[in-house]
């Protein structure tokens, strides 16, 4: 422990004798932070740390963990071929056993469905078509159009639905068959067992339950690998390449400590004020991080500003740091207020906290050098027509740079979705039906409301994923086979049997669909599905919570797609979409608002701060001026270098806000401190260096707003500020005031 | 010194034998080679050609094989097209990949056709240009097919998709029969997994006519259907 040796005046030997009585305090201090590490050390069951992508996602839209990708790939031309994939697929089914998952319904047991129920399945509104291609003249050049056809090479390809169809219908039953649960025309085709293999065969998708050991895992790729394949898991491949948590949480822990006590030590020359700042501030932190939580990736920057911030306040003279310290700790109060659930959760916390760590902060006034705490060089200040001039200049430019605001949302921050393609969860958004007492009724609801989604997204992209399509409640049921009656279809099919006879045909070869759309004793009712090879596939569908069963509806939204569908259920009430892409949805349209208003709130509150410490309008005003300067001129500097302003940064732009008043009433206060000054633009910088290094995509953003902005907030406030607004000359204060 | 009759006779028997078996089991990728060789020596001078076809089928889905004639043209460098005399038939045009299947008769619609990345419609589409196409300098082969000289008379050549391959699943294999002194092609024959065969004998080739009369039916077809 050192200290500056204090001046042989008056002053300074008062302050000496103060400096000297104080010698039992830092030894209470110092032994009260070794028992509280050595408690911190002893209880606590380590760090609540919550890792995962996406953590400002709400729980309820992000995707489901419990279900795990796995993406075979064909890696060597010729010696892996598709066969060797859909082997490579049943080895890995064998092995996962029961935790294997149907991705896609089963080509197999899909077809013999949809053949069996496809003109039930037809949507009322394609019937008067369907009476159309059932005309005499309909079949008659229906018939001879597939006659024409078997004389080209191509025949084979087409050969097996017009054996099945040979009138066509199925094009008409599309949206309520293949089409509706997505595997006609999408990028993949389903596999007989259920996986989704890319239309060119060369990739092969398996869904599967809960993650089995690693090491099993590792088996299959190595072996696989030795066949030509790779093995991939994307969900678990995107986790390794980020950066655990709990690594990033020791580093920034260490980085803080060690950059604020270089710092410190710099500043002032010494070590025991910046050790007792650090480990005071540090203690309480990690009795946060062990007590308090979970901390995910966008709480755990909080606290390291948290402590940043009390150290700042420690710094600034004693007068003003309650005020500094209240600045500060309010900065992130208005998102207690914002949609995203850890901001939330943490926005009134924050203060208590902030408030909490500013307070332990102030213990390391009891290591401070009497001149380290001298009084405040001045008092009131007046203000001058050049600040007037740069108050309009600054809320003119606020104004300004507010009208072009257009920050990002999160999916910016999102990894890459081309592992995932086309089950990238950022693509993909669902709907849940009402719920139901039973599988079958909730089956039934879903129907209704699929087969209105699927008639209102005809003319779409967006492919629909779910068991409504293939199935019909038993109102509707009714009412189409009453339809289908009245069309005469027995009659139809004659006619059909003798015009294909006439020109060659066997019309026993023809017409599994026509005979089972006859077929009276079928229909495609939820308890009959669920007793067919498509139970499976269904049943992963359906959420029994309390015995109140739900089925969710997928929509894979196309890559260019900018806008979510607008449905309704059956009963005419809107669709809630959940999933990341309705998260941003929401989010999108409101952002620049929500950004400006959240700012101003935070203005407010500094205003109302700076007021009720000083009583003067003018002063708080102008705090506020300094600190909407702040943000406009970083803002402007993080031009050039590409950073446009994101909503991951939201935080750091208030903090840094709050920061700035913060500065700038210590720059009334103090003008003439350039080392405290220093000290204030510098210590922003380190958490801002530490979020750079750490490699956490959530804190990139803060990095360069806290870098950039930190030192800019203590220009304008402890610069600029008092040249602006300065103080008339008072007289020195009595020793001994501070 | 004398040599009986009996052995003498034995052994030319033997020798015949042997010369005959050393023949029908010569190095069979000699004799795969010299077929190649026969079939570049004509597709390896097309520019372009018209040849008179007769197409039959034969599926479980007809009482009796359906025959009809038709005319089938090429145009380098992969251009095809079969179009059969049928008023109410269909034409097949195959141009830079791309596969179209036109009835003849404006009012009845085109068949919906698989992806053009569809396994068995990429495998038949580039075999059938590559048939009529002449070869890559230097180079006889075909990588994506399994090619082999059936057992039986004839210059025959067939192609099956590589084992594993998804075409498999609706083309089994391509037989090819040349004309043994030029090397024209003079009967496919297509066996579908289905169990179809679809035969087209060609015949009267007419090879590197005037362009504008191979460009004729090609442009018809572009100006009706557009592309």
């Amino acid at each position: 422990m050192s200290g500056a040796p204090a001046t042989p005046t008056p002053a300074t030997s008062a302050r000496s004798r103060r400096w000297e009585g104080r010698g039992v305090a830092r030894l209470l201090v110092v032994l009260a932070l070794v028992l509280a590490g050595v408690l911190a050390l002893r209880w606590g069951e380590g760090p609540r740390l919550e890792d995962g992508a996406r953590p400002w996602l709400p729980a309820e839209h992000r995707p489901d963990d419990r279900l795990g990708l796995v993406r075979l790939e064909i890696a060597r031309e010729g010696v892996a071929t598709t066969e060797e994939l859909l082997r490579a697929a049943d080895h890995i089914r064998e092995t996962l056993g029961a935790k294997w998952r149907p991705l896609e319904p089963p080509a197999e047991a899909l077809a013999a469905w949809t053949d069996a129920h496809a003109l039930l399945l037809m949507p009322l509104s394609q019937h008067a078509a369907l009476q159309v291609r059932m005309t005499n003249t309909a079949i008659e050049d229906a018939v001879r159009a597939l006659r024409g056809r078997l004389a080209s090479p191509f025949f084979a390809l087409i050969g097996a639905e017009a054996r099945r169809d040979p009138l066509g219908l199925r094009s008409l039953a599309r949206s309520a068959s293949e089409e509706g649960v997505g595997t006609r025309g999408g990028p993949t085709l389903a596999t007989d067992r259920g996986d989704a293999l890319r239309r060119d065969g060369r990739v092969l998708w398996l869904l599967h339950a809960a993650e089995r050991e690693h090491a099993t895992w590792e088996a299959l790729t190595e072996e696989l690998a030795g066949r030509g394949i790779t093995l991939a898991r994307p969900q678990v491949e995107h986790a390794a390449e980020r950066v655990p948590l709990s690594d990033a949480a020791t580093r920034l822990a260490w980085l803080v400590a060690g950059g604020l006590t270089a710092l410190l030590a710099a500043a002032y020359r010494a070590m025991a004020r910046p050790l007792a700042l650090v480990i005071g501030t540090g203690l309480l932190a990690c009795a946060c991080l062990r007590f308090l939580g979970p901390w995910d990736a966008l709480a755990l920057p909080w606290l390291a500003l948290a402590v940043v911030g009390a150290v700042a306040v420690a710094t600034i003279p004693g007068r003003i740091a309650a005020l500094g310290g209240l600045l500060l700790a309010t900065a992130l109060v208005p998102l207690a207020w914002s949609p995203i659930p850890t901001w939330a959760q943490w926005g009134f916390p924050w203060f208590l906290l902030g408030v909490g760590m500013a307070g332990v902060a102030q213990l390391g006034r009891l290591f401070a050098a009497p001149t380290d705490d001298a009084s405040p060089d001045t008092g009131d200040v007046h203000w001058t027509r050049r600040a007037w001039i740069a108050l309009v200049l600054t809320l003119g430019s606020g104004a300004v740079v507010t009208t072009r605001l257009a920050p990002e949302t999160f999916a910016a921050l999102t990894p890459s979705d081309a592992a995932f393609s086309p089950y990238a969860p950022d693509r993909i958004v669902w709907a849940w039906s009402a719920p139901a007492s039973s599988s079958e009724a909730a089956l039934d609801t879903a129907a209704l409301d699929t087969h209105g989604w699927s008639d209102a997204l005809a003319r779409s992209d967006v492919r629909i994923e779910g068991p409504g399509h293939l199935l019909l409640a038993p109102d509707e049921l009714a009412r189409r086979r009453e339809a289908l009656g009245a069309l005469g279809l027995a009659d139809r099919l004659a006619q059909l049997e003798h015009t294909l006879q006439a020109h060659g045909f066997r019309s026993a070869a023809f017409g599994e669909f026509l005979r089972g759309a006859a077929d009276e004793h079928q229909s495609p009712s939820s308890r009959a599905a669920l007793q067919t090879p498509l139970a499976r596939w269904i049943k992963r569908h359906l959420a029994d919570e309390d015995g109140q069963v739900r089925v969710r509806t997928s929509f894979h939204l196309p890559p260019d797609a900018d806008a979510l569908p607008r449905l309704t259920h059956h009963d005419g009430t809107p669709v809630q979409l959940f999933g990341p892409a309705a998260f941003e949805a929401t989010l999108r349209p409101n952002l620049p608002s929500f950004v400006v208003s959240t700012t101003l709130v935070q203005l407010w509150l500094a205003m109302t701060l700076v007021w009720l410490r000083h009583r003067d309008l003018r002063r708080a005003l102008f705090v506020a001026a300094m600190a909407v300067a702040t943000l406009v001129t970083t803002s402007l500097l993080l031009v050039p270098f590409d950073v446009p302003p994101r909503l991951a940064a939201l935080p750091a732009w208030l903090w840094l806000a709050a920061y700035a008043a913060m500065a700038t009433v210590r720059g009334l206060e103090r003008p003439r401190d350039v080392r405290g000054t220093a000290l204030l633009a510098l210590l922003p910088v380190v958490p801002a260096l530490a979020f750079a290094v750490l490699g956490i995509p959530e804190w990139m953003p803060l990095a360069a707003v806290l870098g950039v902005g930190g030192p800019l907030a203590v220009l304008w406030g402890c610069v600029v500020a008092p040249r602006l607004l300065p103080a008339p000359p008072r007289a020195v204060p009595p020793a001994g005031e501070a | 010194m004398s040599i009986a009759r009996r052995p003498w006779l034995c052994g030319m028997a033997l020798w015949g034998f042997s010369s005959r078996w050393t023949l029908a089991h010569a190095d069979p990728s000699r004799k795969l080679q010299n077929r190649l060789e026969l079939w570049a020596n004509f597709a390896g001078r097309t520019q372009n050609l018209r040849a008179q076809v007769r197409l039959r089928r034969e599926s479980a889905l007809l009482e009796r094989p359906l025959a009809v004639t038709g005319t089938l043209f090429f145009r380098t460098p992969d251009a095809l097209l079969l179009r059969d005399d049928d008023p109410a038939g269909i034409s097949t045009w195959i141009e830079r990949g791309v596969l179209r299947l036109v009835p003849h008769r404006a009012d009845v619609p085109a068949p919906e056709l698989p992806d053009r990345h569809d396994p068995a419609s990429e495998w038949l589409v580039e075999h059938l240009v590559a048939l009529f196409a002449p070869p890559p300098p230097g180079e006889l082969g075909f990588p994506r097919a399994r090619v082999l000289v059936p057992p039986g008379s004839g210059y025959r050549l067939e192609f099956a998709p590589l084992r594993g391959s998804l075409a498999r699943r609706v083309v089994r294999t391509m037989t090819v029969q040349l004309d043994p002194v030029a090397g024209a092609v003079t009967r496919i024959v297509l066996a579908e997994a289905q169990g179809d065969r679809l035969s087209i004998d060609l015949e009267d080739h007419r090879q590197n006519l005037d362009p504008a009369d191979i460009a004729g039916p090609f442009e018809a077809l572009r100006s009706r259907v557009g592309g």
